[in-house]
């Protein structure tokens, strides 16, 4: 089980963070959500052990992740909002880094990124840096980076980005195979309707402090409203979204 | 793959191109090894029949300054073009940090890269000449004269070698450490570039040791804190037992 517990993060005298607490579970798929500027991205950071809290505690199975953080790191399977990746490497050689890094044995390593190359349709491209490949490769190479090594906490920030429709699609069954392979599953995306096909429990975040905590059936029944992105839009959003779409469309007529 | 980083350029785009560009600077700085070497054992060949062994010893001083400015050169340029991969970077934190490496691996990693960088191109320029120049010089055909020559030869270019990397390495180092990150990403450029001018001025504006208003030892006296090149020319005579003439 993965806890965060009274998660608060300053940068200089700005609160990005704000006593979050929540737990994330063995088998379960746990969304996190906010818009932007809410705090996501940083509680992920903190969660994969980047950056360290100003106040609060990450905790997996009980014990601090900072008590051993290269031991919890090597449990940990991250795909991050942005593809960083070196772009002189090919998607081969990114592959055979992260899990040699994570200790994976070479034969066991080539079988798993050539089965990864394969189920992704990157196969031909796996001598190509990658500096040549489109965003949704790169996602795709991520996302393989991440899974290699069969980790143990799976915590995706956005992993749809730039993926073209049935690799979406193979992702959200991934997604919930994952969690049904007994993995904790932390996903932050902003696409609510896959967020709410796959997730059990979310956490609604909105100017660093969690909004709401629980899962969606409750959280409908509670606000009796149908779907999660009405959820979200009582909870996280507070402008009138119509009528800034009007407005901009009077600004583009004018 | 640190190494292969420092030769991240935009123009690359197939796969092996950073090996392949890295093949070829060595190749081209053993090549110019080479014809130095060819020339100047003709110049010794010649120049050791037409004067004194005393004579010509003193007029060797030069060549010496020379070694040392051409090794420093090459090692500022190859730092240089390091510039934005010296330290481990936003990028290698935001890629490698998730992952289960300690932080002291990664400098190890990239202090191997460079490492191998710098000694790539220090061995590659110093090559030719650096084996047969001990030969060149008038040591009264004794075998431990010549290695003498040889083991002060490499300590001193690699003393040049060292110091000017050093003090590139600094210059950032400092750099980083005063400036906020996003002022000193604005000024790295400028700093780079800055870097450039200084060091090719200075091997071109360095002064020969032979002069004839001053003996070579009163001007390593006067030049050397100014000119680094012209000090490790000492070095080198010192180590080789030469210091006098």
């Amino acid at each position: 089980m993965l806890e965060v517990r009274h998660l608060t993060k300053h940068y200089s005298r700005i609160k990005a963070l704000d006593d979050v607490s929540f737990t994330a579970a063995r088998g379960e798929v746990t969304g996190y959500l906010g818009p932007n500027g809410s705090g996501k991205s940083t509680t992920v950071k903190m969660i994969t052990g980047l950056i360290a809290p100003s106040a609060g505690e990450i905790l997996y199975n009980g014990e601090s992740i900072h008590r051993d953080l290269i031991s919890y790191k090597k449990l940990l399977g991250y795909v991050p909002e942005e593809p960083h990746l070196y772009p002189h490497l090919t998607g081969q050689e990114y592959l055979e880094l992260t899990g040699d890094l994570h200790g994976i044995p070479p034969d066991r390593l080539a079988n798993k990124i050539s089965g990864f190359l394969r189920l992704f349709s990157l196969s031909g491209d796996r001598y190509v840096p990658l500096s040549s490949y489109s965003k949704g490769m790169r996602q795709k190479i991520l996302v393989s980076a991440a899974l290699l090594h069969n980790p143990e906490i799976v915590i995706l920030d956005e992993p749809f980005s730039g993926l073209d429709v049935s690799s979406a699609m193979i992702l959200r069954s991934l997604i919930q195979s994952l969690a049904a392979e007994g993995k904790i599953v932390l996903f932050s995306s902003h696409v609510l309707d896959v967020v709410e096909r796959v997730c059990s429990r979310v956490v609604i975040l909105h100017k660093g402090r969690v909004a709401a905590y629980d899962s969606i059936a409750n959280l409908r029944g509670l606000m009796s409203l149908p779907t999660l992105e009405d959820i979200f839009s009582q909870l996280a959003v507070e402008q009138d979204t119509s009528a800034i779409a009007q407005e901009m469309i009077e600004l583009i007529t004018s | 793959m640190f190494l292969q980083r420092f030769l991240d350029l935009e123009l690359l785009s197939s796969r092996g191109d950073a090996q392949h560009l890295l093949v070829q600077i060595v190749a081209i700085l053993a090549g110019f090894s080479f014809v130095m070497t060819y020339w100047k054992s003709q110049q010794y060949f010649f120049g050791s029949t037409r004067m004194s062994a005393e004579k010509f010893l003193t007029g060797t001083w030069s060549d010496q300054g020379s070694f040392a400015g051409i090794t420093m050169l090459v090692t500022a340029l190859f730092t240089i073009l390091m510039w934005d991969s010296l330290f481990p970077d936003r990028r290698d934190c935001l890629i490698l940090s998730p992952l289960p490496i300690r932080m002291r691996t990664l400098f190890s990693a990239k202090s191997a890269a460079i490492a191998t960088g710098i000694g790539l191109s220090f061995l590659a320029v110093n090559s030719f000449i650096g084996l047969a120049y001990p030969f060149m010089l008038p040591t009264s055909g004794s075998m431990p004269q010549v290695f003498r020559a040889l083991a002060a030869y490499w300590i001193a270019m690699g003393g040049a070698s060292l110091f000017v990397f050093s003090a590139l390495l600094g210059v950032q180092g400092i750099a980083l450490h005063t400036l906020s990150h996003s002022r000193f990403a604005r000024v790295s450029s400028y700093l780079q570039v800055g870097a450039f001018f200084a060091t090719v001025s200075y091997f071109f504006l360095t002064p020969s040791i032979l002069s004839p208003a001053a003996s070579p030892l009163r001007r390593i006296r006067s030049c050397s804190n100014r000119f680094p090149a012209i000090g490790f020319s000492a070095c080198f005579r010192r180590c080789w037992g030469t210091t006098a003439r």
